[in-house]
This record gives structure tokens, sequence and C-alpha cells, in this order.
């Protein structure tokens, strides 16, 4: 039997009832934050960040208040708009072979005149012992799969986007998209040695960009839509929490609001926040994982773009990224057409998937090996009563 | 090679279209290499370039080439249709425009049969428009004729005018071409005058 929706139903009623109780503590927590956001003193809080640095504690860069907004730039008529996304088939211990599959989706738009647009699809096996691990120099090792194949493809991803800087002419503008975070998330939890084979490869991709950039008029925006952080929240915390000042206990203030909520009061459709800085280590610049991010009012939904921290530096990449991450949500309708072509070529299907394990198998036969799966796998196929 | 063979050849490149996707017996689906890219409805085409077989072109379709998406309106608010292209360069990619060929004769031994093939033309043929020799000569016997009135496609009396009318306009007299056909549709639609008028109305020039 499937899933008995007539008992799910007044589970999932019971928690909407839930949800909607509180409701109104929500919205209140969020005109907390939006008092504390108009009055936020940058002083104030550059104060408290050193105090926290001394500690070895990160925390958000914020120069401006951030209730200051930007209005939409023009962007260029004659503009390359790029962008990559992965999917992936993930190790099958059911499957006679050992291997996962990275498919990576790119598509390119050129606008202005003779506009055109190029889309494809790069499918690439990993089934050798050499690239399906990671190994550290105590004869430790890491199979690549799960959530470190997550990891892996994101890399893989930020790859293919460098790649494709080199198909671009270099006398017009791009504007370069990620879906999602511009750095992976979770590689925290994984053992040094394959952080550290993570950060390598990040490292030389960040520092390619980095080259490419000073080449030409290049933004790279990854684009979290309907993002879930609460990092300006959470520096709005810094002055108004008694707990997190150390003078008392949290009285409720304004935790559980996302940095979404806020900025949806704060943002007129197509404006865009204040640029922030995420540091990973307090004083120091690190081109693997440090962010500058702001907010946009992208039209039906507040997004979060994260950049290479450099970018901050230069008022016209910011605008490129602003002003084409806007322009391509208004083209998707909601979200950016160059996105949604990218995920487009990257998507494997469940009926993909299905046909990759029949095309696995078929090719194991025809060279003479048979190919044992385990019961369970069988009674899926075969759903007999 | 001679110039005289080098310019027909690249002559006959020109008029490639698009690669076959679906043959049978009676009929063959061309997708086009460029979007809109079809012949007019009633145009002679070829197919395979190993054992060439005729078919008129009798049904075009344009869409996603992902039956999952459909095209969804860009306007209101863009001047026409060409600036809606050129907005949305991707849109070229993500349709396609096919078009279906009734098959009315091929070549053996260099000479044309207006049957049909013994086999359909292979998956991933080319699709090339004929030339107006090759147009000229196809049409000069009327054999083919009772394979487009048999036809199951629905308008194919529509896609005998449009046939029709194509042939005629290469004659340095039309309207006997007409005149002449007419007679050989007559004979095999004994009674079914007004049928007949209707195809040769929609046939004059």
């Amino acid at each position: 039997m499937s899933l008995d929706l007539t008992n799910t139903l007044q589970q999932v009623s019971d928690m909407a009832q839930s949800i909607s109780a509180r409701e109104n503590e929500r919205l209140k927590r969020i005109e907390t934050a939006i008092i504390a956001s108009k009055k936020f003193d940058l002083r104030s809080y550059e104060s408290v960040r050193g105090h926290l640095a001394e500690l070895g504690q990160s925390t958000t860069v914020i120069n401006d208040p951030p209730t200051k907004s930007f209005i939409t730039p023009n962007i260029p008529e004659n503009l390359m708009v790029a962008a990559v996304d992965g999917s992936h088939i993930d190790v099958n211990r059911h499957l006679a072979a050992e291997c996962f599959l990275i498919n990576i989706g790119t598509c390119l738009i050129k606008y202005g005149d003779d506009s055109y647009a190029e889309l494809q699809s790069i499918p690439t096996l990993y089934a050798s012992d050499e690239n399906m691990t990671i190994r550290g120099a105590d004869n430790r090792f890491q199979r690549i799969q799960g959530s470190v194949l997550g990891i892996k493809r994101h890399i893989e991803e930020l790859k293919s986007l460098s790649n494709l800087i080199k198909k671009l002419p270099k006398d017009i503008p791009c504007s370069l998209f990620l879906d999602g975070t511009l750095f992976p998330i979770g590689i925290s939890i994984f053992p040094q040695f394959v952080r550290d084979q993570f950060f390598d490869e990040i490292n030389e991709i960040m520092n390619l960009l980095f080259q490419e950039s000073s080449r030409r008029k290049m933004s790279v925006s990854a684009y979290i839509s309907y993002p879930g952080h609460n990092d300006i929240v959470q520096a709005l915390r810094l002055l108004i929490c008694d707990e997190i000042s150390g003078s008392g206990i949290c009285k409720g203030c304004i935790e559980g609001v996302k940095d979404r909520d806020l900025f949806y009061e704060l943002l007129e459709p197509g404006q865009r926040s204040p640029i922030f800085v995420k540091n990973t280590t307090p004083g120091h610049t690190n081109i693997s994982s440090d962010i500058a991010f702001f907010y946009l009012y992208a039209g039906n939904e507040i997004v979060r773009i994260e950049m290479p921290y450099w970018s901050v530096e230069h008022n016209d990449i910011i605008d490129l990224a602003h002003g084409s991450s806007f322009d391509q949500s208004i083209r998707g309708p909601g979200y950016p057409t160059v996105l949604i072509e990218a995920h487009e070529q990257a998507i494997v299907t469940a009926v993909d998937r299905e046909s990759f394990i029949e095309l696995v198998e078929l090719a194991l036969n025809s060279n003479g090996i048979t190919t044992p799966t385990s019961q369970k796998n069988i009674s899926k196929r075969i759903r007999n009563i | 090679m001679n110039s005289k063979k080098q310019n027909r050849k690249e002559k006959l490149s020109k008029e490639i279209i698009g690669e076959v996707i679906r043959a049978s017996s009676t009929e063959f689906e061309t997708q086009c290499y460029d979007l809109y890219g079809f012949p007019p409805l009633g145009s002679l085409v070829l197919s395979d370039d190993e054992n060439p077989i005729f078919g008129i072109v009798s049904h075009s379709v344009t869409e996603s080439l992902d039956p999952s998406r459909t095209p969804r309106p860009r306007g209101p608010g863009l001047a026409d249709v060409k600036s809606i292209y050129q907005e949305s360069p991707q849109l070229k990619n993500l349709l396609n425009s096919r078009f279906t060929s009734i098959t009315v004769g091929y070549i053996q031994s260099q000479t044309v049969v207006r049957k049909l093939s013994p086999v359909p033309p292979k998956i991933l043929s080319i699709t090339r428009i004929s030339t107006e020799s090759e147009l000229i000569e196809f049409s000069s016997n009327f054999d083919f004729v009772a394979r487009l009135l048999n036809s199951s496609f629905a308008s194919s009396d529509d896609v005998l005018a449009s046939f029709l009318s194509i042939a005629a306009r290469l004659r340095p007299e039309p309207d006997q071409y007409l005149i002449d056909t007419g007679k050989e549709i007559a004979s095999l639609l004994p009674g079914q005058m007004r049928r007949v008028n209707l195809i040769l109305r929609n046939a004059s020039i």
C-alpha cells in the first residue's frame, strides 16, 4: 500500500493550525527586525565585530546600513549571459558496477546584435578507483558518494563555469550564473584531507575566475531563490539581543526571522540591498571561501546573490550582477531564463536513471560480465502480488 | 570533379533542409535544421542519398522539443514576433520544425518510378527540396495522383492542389498542365465532380 493520505491529511492539518497560531508572533518579530535595521548603528556594530574577531568569531561585514537600497542599473545592450547547473546519479550499491555520473548543463545566451543561444549537456561517468576516491597522505581515503558527491558536483559546476568563459568574446560584458550558493555547503563536516582537496580545487577555479575578471567585464552570481539565510538578522541581533550581548537572556527578539523577511519589507521590486561580505576567517581574505552578497527584490521574491569577494571593489561589476539578475528573473519569468535552461540541460529524470542502469548492465553483459543485483532491487523491479 | 558537377553538388547541398526522424512505407517525417525551415505545403522533396525517395510535403508542425514544456506567451508589449525571437534567442534551441511527406515515388537506375518505394528512407537520411528539373520530370506523368487522392491524410486534396500549383508554375503553359491533370483526377474520381473542381480551383494560379 502506498501513502495513506487520509491519515496524513489530519497531521498536515494540525501542522497548518500550529503554523497559523505562530504567524502573529512571527510578524511581530519581523516588525522588530525592521525597526532594528532602521536604528542600525555602523559604529556600534563594528565595535561588537571587533570584540568577536578577537575571540575568533567571524561575522558579516556591513559597510552601509541594511536599510539603504539601490535602484536597478541599466544593463549593456550587447550582453553575454551564461549559466551552469548540474545533477548526478549517485553510487548504487545494488548495481553490479560501482560508479557515479555527473551531468553538467550549460546555457549561453547572447543578447543584443546577432542574438543567439547555445545549450549543452555534458555527462561524465566516474568508475575508476582513482576518480571515485579522495586519498589523504596517511593512506586515509574517502569514497565519493552521498553528500561528498554533492560537493564534488558543485566543484564540477564551478569548473564548467570557468571553462565556459573561454567561449565568451572578450569585448562583450558577460554575466555568469550558478544555481544556489557560490561555495558548497557542508564541507566542514568532512575530515581535513577531504576539506583540503576540495579547497585546493575551489582555490584553483577561483584564481582562474579572478584572473579572467581582470581581463574582461564579467560578473559571477550565485542565485539563491527563496534564501533561508539569516546573516543580516544575526548582525541585528548582535546589537539588540540581551543574550548575545551578554547582558541577559533572549526575550524572543528576532530569532527565527530570515533575511528575506526583512528585505521583503525594505526593498521595492528591482532594488537591491547594500553589499555585505562574509569572511570565513576574521581579518583575513580567503579567495576560496569568502563571499560578497546582496539581496534583490527580483519581482516575485527576495533572492540572494552571492559573488566572489573581489567583486565588492568594483561598482560596475556589482551593477552588472544586479542588473542582469533582475533582467533574467523578469525574462524567466520569476527565475533567471539562463538558469532555467541550464537546469533543463542538466536534469536527470527518473526515466534517465533507469535507462542509465540498463545501459550499464548491457555494457557489462556484452563484455561477458554477469550483473548480479540484490534481491531488494529485483523486488522493486518486479512488483508481484 | 569537373566544375559543372561541383556546382550541382553545391546547389543540392544548399537545398538540404533536414534529416528523416521517422519513416514508414507510405510517409516519412523530417526534422528541419532551421526553425521554420520547412518547405511550403505540396513541395516535392527527396530523401536518402543512397536510395532517393520522392515525397510531397503534406503536413508541417513547429512545437517544443520537450513535450512537457509548452511555449508561453511573451507579450503583451512586444512589437512583433521577430523581436520576441531576438529577445529570447534560446527559443531557436527549444523549438523544432518538422514536416511529413507522403511517399510518391523513388529513383531506380536513374529512372523515376511513381510508386511506393520498396523500402522507406533510412532514419537520419538527409532530406532536400527537389530541383526544378526533378520536379518537372516527376510531375510530367500523373501516376502519383492516385497515391495522393487515396492517402489517409485528412487534407490530401489540398496537398495535391498545392503540388499541382507549384508544378504548373514551372511550365510554359500552366493552364494546359492543370487541364491535363484535371482529366486524370476526374477519371480517378468518377461521379465526384465537385471534389475535382475544388482541387483544380485550389490548384489554379
